[in-house]
């Protein structure tokens, strides 16, 4: 199990930055409109951040399997 | 990933090649002539990795078996992961001229190949490498003659930058909402189509409880006509019933006549009384023969009329009951002698008395004649004695008074009993004559009581005629009243039948009455029959209608879900469309986010690069999102295109930014040692600059530490860990670690 999780670690590596600058940039983005924008939703601004960052993982699973 | 040890046989110009025990860390220099071969490593290389080279187009991929060979192999042993976690894998290749190519990848000390198959191979390569072709000859693998930086928006630098996962997903997302929209559309389609169904069905809101109501209505006047017309058969059939009875009980009050009795006028009146009661109740009280109440009224009046004459007659036959009692008490025969005190005694007690007094006045007769005989005859002797025994007998002088006195009173004696026998005689034919007169009462009280006890049954004339002879002045006199009233008329020829007439026309009228009302009654009945059948008919109709509509509902409710289905499918779609636009353009300006922040890392690392490989005469650049490069010069205090100056510094530039792209690369989607291939990076340095590169590539990057680097000839005194000379006529190269 250890070694897949080392076998899996450079694949793993290419996906983890993208979710992870992709993150910073919609914590970013989000404080952004909060303050720009009366009628900011952050529900809707949240969810979808959060479908982009699930499919980004998926992608990331997709290719360690 | 390192590279261990390279195996070849028959790749492009070498039989056979083999490097073991490559150095992990420092520089691997490749040096000869040209055409001696050196390029043919970094392909070999590349062919191991991936299957294909950079100079050779995949369909021409057989041009790699080396000339007037059949086949090709290659063998490759790389380490991968990070310090501490470094795993040992073997790739191995083959290819024919045919085309046909085999892959096997195993991990070192394992026996099953992790993957088999050209492209499972290439994939695993790629998953445990962290990169794959295009990025590999974007960034570690640098070909010879190739100058140029890779465009930025190419698919290996998106790769690099971390861009390509988001362009992915926005790519997925963008098809996702090319799909949603397609089935919002058909949806909106869908919703239509069933929109005009609904039209079509034309459910009107109210329109089955109004079929419901109608339904109810209808019920309750078909109940209500129905139960009208059976109770106006009923009414009819009852008035039949009672006229039948009518004409039936009628027959024989009609034939009474003068000789007709009480008994018989109370039974013709009970029948009339009946036949009325009937009539009032099977058709006067009846609304659907209200027309027979006055007719019945006036029956009943008739009939009211005769019972109050009878019932007049039945109260003197009462007084005549009291009556008769008295004559039964006088006829009857006594117990006792002696009647009961307070009591009028019966004349058979009195004929008894009598009868009792005159036996009692022949005793008293019978011994009033006994002692008249016998004082007779003493009285005939003793005067006998006086008259002859007196004087002859001496003596007697003296007694001849007393004798006398005796004779006389004798004498005396017998006439008085002969004078009451003769009295008793009279008392005796006086009582014999009452008791005659006693016995001929007694007849007459019982011919009046036998004719009084026949009053109910003589006939009714008779009845009250006998009535006004009775002994008892008070009913005499109440039939007298009764016989000489005008209004009775039982009791006479002309008024009998007056009143039979009058009987005879209110039966008529009452037949009339019927007849009419049962015709009313008939022609309502027929009415209402026809209404209860039009009205069945519209209850069918509706009982059929309501589940035609219920049915039409039920589709409407359906196709209201489907609506309703649907309108939920295009809310949750437009959601989804609108989330998905909204992560769209997050992506977007995420995308120029990474971007941008790989541009600066960009700038970062070749900032730090360049210097070092320039002789620090360049430090800054641009570099846009396509990767264009601008330098800064120092010199014109501008930023310099790369036309705008030297091929030399062009190719410092490109190296640094490659080197930088690598690192980037490594940052990104290593995260380890890292070798990289650089064939003739510095083919316009000269000498110094080649040095001074040669010196400062194994400074640049912790991670990239496994650097071959090809030249014709290197400068003699550098340094290198390994140094590959290659040669025109070598065929076979074999190279053990040292």
């Amino acid at each position: 199990m250890a070694s897949m999780t080392n076998e899996n670690s450079a694949a793993s590596a290419q996906f983890e930055e993208p979710i992870k600058n992709f993150i910073a940039f919609c914590e970013t983005e989000r404080a952004h409109r909060r303050n720009v924008d009366p009628n900011f939703d952050a529900e809707r601004f949240d969810k979808a951040a959060q479908l982009v960052v699930d499919r980004l993982a998926a992608i990331k699973r997709e290719n360690l399997e | 990933m390192i590279i261990n040890n390279i195996r070849a046989h028959n790749v492009l110009k070498y039989a056979h090649l083999e490097f073991n025990g490559l150095p992990a860390q420092g520089l691997i220099a490749v040096s000869g002539r040209n055409e001696s071969g050196k390029s043919t490593i970094g392909e070999t290389i590349c062919f191991a990795l991936f299957g294909r080279t950079f100079s050779l187009r995949p369909e021409e991929i057989t041009k790699i078996i080396r000339w007037g060979e059949t086949r090709c192999r290659v063998l490759l042993d790389f380490t991968v992961g990070q310090a501490g976690e470094e795993r040992e894998y073997r790739v191995e290749r083959s290819l024919d001229d045919a085309g046909n190519q085999g892959a096997t990848l195993t991990r070192i000390g394992q026996e099953e190949p992790q993957a088999r198959g050209v492209a499972a191979v290439t994939a695993e390569v790629k998953r445990l490498a962290g990169f794959g072709y295009k990025e590999f000859i974007e960034s570690f693998y640098l070909a010879q003659r190739e100058i140029h930086t890779p465009h930025g928006h190419s698919e290996a630098v998106k790769s690099m930058a971390g861009l390509a996962p988001l362009e992915r997903v926005d790519a997925q997302l963008a098809q996702e909402v090319k799909e949603l929209t397609d089935n919002m559309i058909n949806a909106e389609r869908d919703m239509a189509d069933v929109n005009d169904r609904l039209g079509e069905l034309n459910i009107q809101p109210d329109y089955l409880r109004s079929l419901w109501a109608n339904l109810s209505a209808t019920g309750e006047q078909h109940r209500e006509k129905s139960t009208r017309a059976r109770l106006l058969r009923y009414v009819s059939d009852r008035c039949r019933e009672a006229l039948q009875m009518l004409k039936t009980e009628t027959g024989p009050v009609l034939k009474a006549g003068i000789n007709t009795s009480y008994q018989a006028w109370s039974a013709h009146a009970k029948r009339l009384d009946k036949c009325a009661k009937v009539l009032d109740s099977h058709c006067a009280q009846q609304d659907a023969a209200s027309s027979t109440t006055e007719s019945t009224a006036t029956l009943k009046d008739f009939v009211q009329h005769l019972k109050e004459q009878l019932a007049r007659f039945g109260q003197m036959m009462e007084g005549v009951g009291s009556y008769r009692a008295r004559l039964t008490r006088l006829l009857k025969e006594p117990a006792s002698d002696v009647a009961p005190k307070g009591q009028e005694a019966s004349l058979p007690a009195k004929k008894a008395e009598f009868g009792r007094r005159a036996e009692a006045a022949m005793h008293s007769r019978k011994r009033a004649r006994v002692f008249a005989v016998i004082s007779l005859i003493l009285a005939i002797a003793l005067w006998i004695v006086w008259i002859i025994l007196f004087p002859i007998v001496p003596g007697w002088q003296g007694y001849d008074v007393t004798l006398l006195c005796v004779a006389i009173a004798l004498t005396i004696i017998f006439v008085l009993f002969m004078i009451r026998s003769r009295v008793m005689s009279t008392r005796i034919k006086r009582f014999r004559n009452e008791s005659a007169a006693l016995d001929r009462q007694i007849q007459e009280t019982r011919e009046e009581a036998a004719a009084l006890d026949d009053l109910a049954t003589m006939p009714l004339p008779n009845a009250v005629a006998l009535l006004t002879n009775v002994r008892d002045e008070q009913i005499a006199a109440e039939a007298a009243q009764f016989e000489s009233d005008s209004s009775v008329t039982l009791l006479d020829h002309d008024s009998l039948n007056e009143y039979r007439r009058l009987l005879t026309s209110l039966i008529a009228r009452s037949e009339d009455d019927i007849e009419a009302a049962r015709s009313h009654i008939a022609n309502e009945v027929a009415e209402l029959d026809r209404d209860v059948r039009e009205l069945g008919r519209t209850m069918a109709q509706l009982n059929q209608a309501i589940p035609v509509e219920q049915e039409r509902r039920r589709t409407a409710d359906h196709l209201q879900g489907i609506m309703q289905s649907l309108q939920g499918k295009i809310d949750e779609t437009r959601d989804k469309i609108e989330i998905r636009n909204l992560a769209r353009d997050l992506l977007e300006h995420g995308y120029q986010y990474v971007s941008r922040r790989f541009n600066h890392d960009i700038r970062s690392l070749v900032g730090k690069t360049l210097p070092l490989l320039t002789s620090n005469r360049y430090e800054h650049l641009q570099i846009d999102e396509a990767l264009r490069v601008r330098v800064f010069s120092g010199q014109k205090h501008d930023f310099l295109n790369l036309d705008e100056i030297s091929s030399g510094t062009q190719r410092q530039i490109m190296l640094a930014v490659r080197l930088a792209l690598a690192q980037a690369l490594v940052n990104t989607a290593v995260h380890g040692n890292q070798f990289i291939f650089l064939d003739e990076p510095f083919a316009f340095f000269d000498e110094q600059r080649m040095r001074d590169a040669l010196k400062v590539l194994p400074t640049l990057s912790d991670n990239i530490i496994q650097i071959w680097v090809i030249a014709q000839e290197f400068p003699e005194d550098a340094h290198f860990n390994r140094h590959i000379r290659c040669e025109h006529e070598m065929t076979n190269m074999k190279i053990d670690a040292a």
